[in-house]
């Protein structure tokens, strides 16, 4: 009996304000980035149901009906519980007690419903707000609080995976995620990050590439060796098909790119100090988007130059 | 994840450019030096017709785009 009851608990205390935190939770935020061991998942759980556990029993012990009430009330609650737990423990005292027991069970579960009830619309709401701090992650990682936040309390334990490959990070998450991908049998790829996959471990099992190219480095090297002087951005390779998958344990390494459709000047800026790595006067950059004209549609792949005064 | 989110987010943000851009720029390394040294602007032009111009400031100081 008292390991039924112990089942139970666990169930209506722990378990199910974790699944209500998580299904709410995951609106903003898709669960299987959060990639924790066993223990991590049972520590999670307890530190995701203390904080609605204390508000909702402040909150029935404060608020009609069922207020603490006076001492002596307090004290019929109190010999409510003992009387109902003693029961369960002990078959004997459950036969003495006979009626006594049903009515303190009654008193203690309506008391217990109502915590419930309280316990539950806190969770739910503790899932709203973490899932919207976690998921707004790109727009308010520059506040300190909030970046210490997301790092020790909201997201620590997510799989390093879903900031590398998707927009999380950025505030604009019309960001493009694009990556070059080198294979086991020296395939070059290149295209945008669709989708990826993790398995059970939080390990990268595969990912989908759309807008895909492969790089032609049989023609690239033959024209090397030949002195052809080749350019090689001339030698990706439209796929044919709508999108690619590539099996992680086929992935050599992965070279990553991160466009958003206006990068920011301090981004090439800095960009442009440390690549060009030399004493340069000072300059600084402007970036102005295109009414997509004819002629830059024909250059498609590659860009242009012009120099000016 | 053994490092700080914030950490990857600054890494991951660093450098974030387009490819035709940063391609631009490794491409045209000596150019855009050879502009700035002799005080003029360069600019870059995207597949889109997207155009970064980098022009030297004529007050010591980087002015933000």
């Amino acid at each position: 009996m008292i390991a039924l009851c112990a089942s139970l608990v666990l169930a209506l205390y722990l378990v199910i304000p974790s699944l209500l935190f998580r299904a709410l939770s995951r609106f903003f935020i898709p669960l299987r980035i959060v990639a924790g061991t066993p223990t991590q998942e049972v520590a999670r759980a307890f530190l995701t149901a203390a904080i609605p556990f204390l508000l909702a029993g402040a909150a029935i012990r404060q608020l009609p009906p069922g207020g603490a009430g006076t001492p002596l009330q307090a004290q019929a609650v109190g010999q409510d519980y003992k009387l109902v737990a003693s029961c369960l423990y002990s078959e004997q005292t459950f036969r003495d007690s006979k009626q006594a027991f049903w009515d303190s069970f009654g008193r203690v579960a309506r008391r217990q419903s109502r915590f419930l009830g309280w316990y539950y619309v806190l969770v739910m709401g503790e899932g709203l707000v973490v899932g919207v701090l976690a998921g707004h992650y790109g727009r308010f990682k520059r506040n300190r609080v909030y970046s210490w936040m997301a790092d020790k309390i909201l997201l620590p334990s997510i799989s390093e995976w879903h900031p590398l490959l998707t927009p999380f990070v950025f505030a604009d998450k019309t960001t493009v995620v694009r990556a070059d991908v080198l294979t086991t049998g020296d395939n070059l790829y290149r295209g945008k990050v669709s989708e990826y996959f993790l398995d059970t471990g939080g390990r990268l099992s595969g990912l989908i590439l759309t807008d895909m190219l492969r790089f032609d480095r049989r023609t690239y090297l033959q024209d090397k060796d030949a002195r052809r002087g080749p350019d090689p951005r001339g030698y990706w390779k439209e796929i044919p098909g709508a999108k690619l998958y590539l099996f992680a344990d086929k992935i050599l390494n992965l070279n990553l790119n991160y466009e958003s459709a206006e990068p920011s000047a301090q981004v090439v800026e800095e960009f442009l100090r440390k690549y060009l790595a030399t004493a340069i006067p000072p300059f600084h950059v402007e970036f102005q988007r295109s009414g997509q004209s004819p002629q830059a549609e024909a250059k498609e792949q590659n860009g242009d130059i012009e120099e000016g005064r | 994840m053994t490092t700080d989110l914030s950490k990857l987010a600054g890494l991951i943000e660093e450098g974030s450019l387009p490819v035709w851009l940063r391609e631009e720029i490794v491409h045209n390394r000596e150019d855009i030096l050879k502009a700035l040294t002799h005080a003029r602007s360069i600019t870059l032009r995207g597949p889109r017709g997207e155009r970064v111009t980098i022009a030297p400031t004529t007050n010591g100081t980087n002015i933000p785009a």
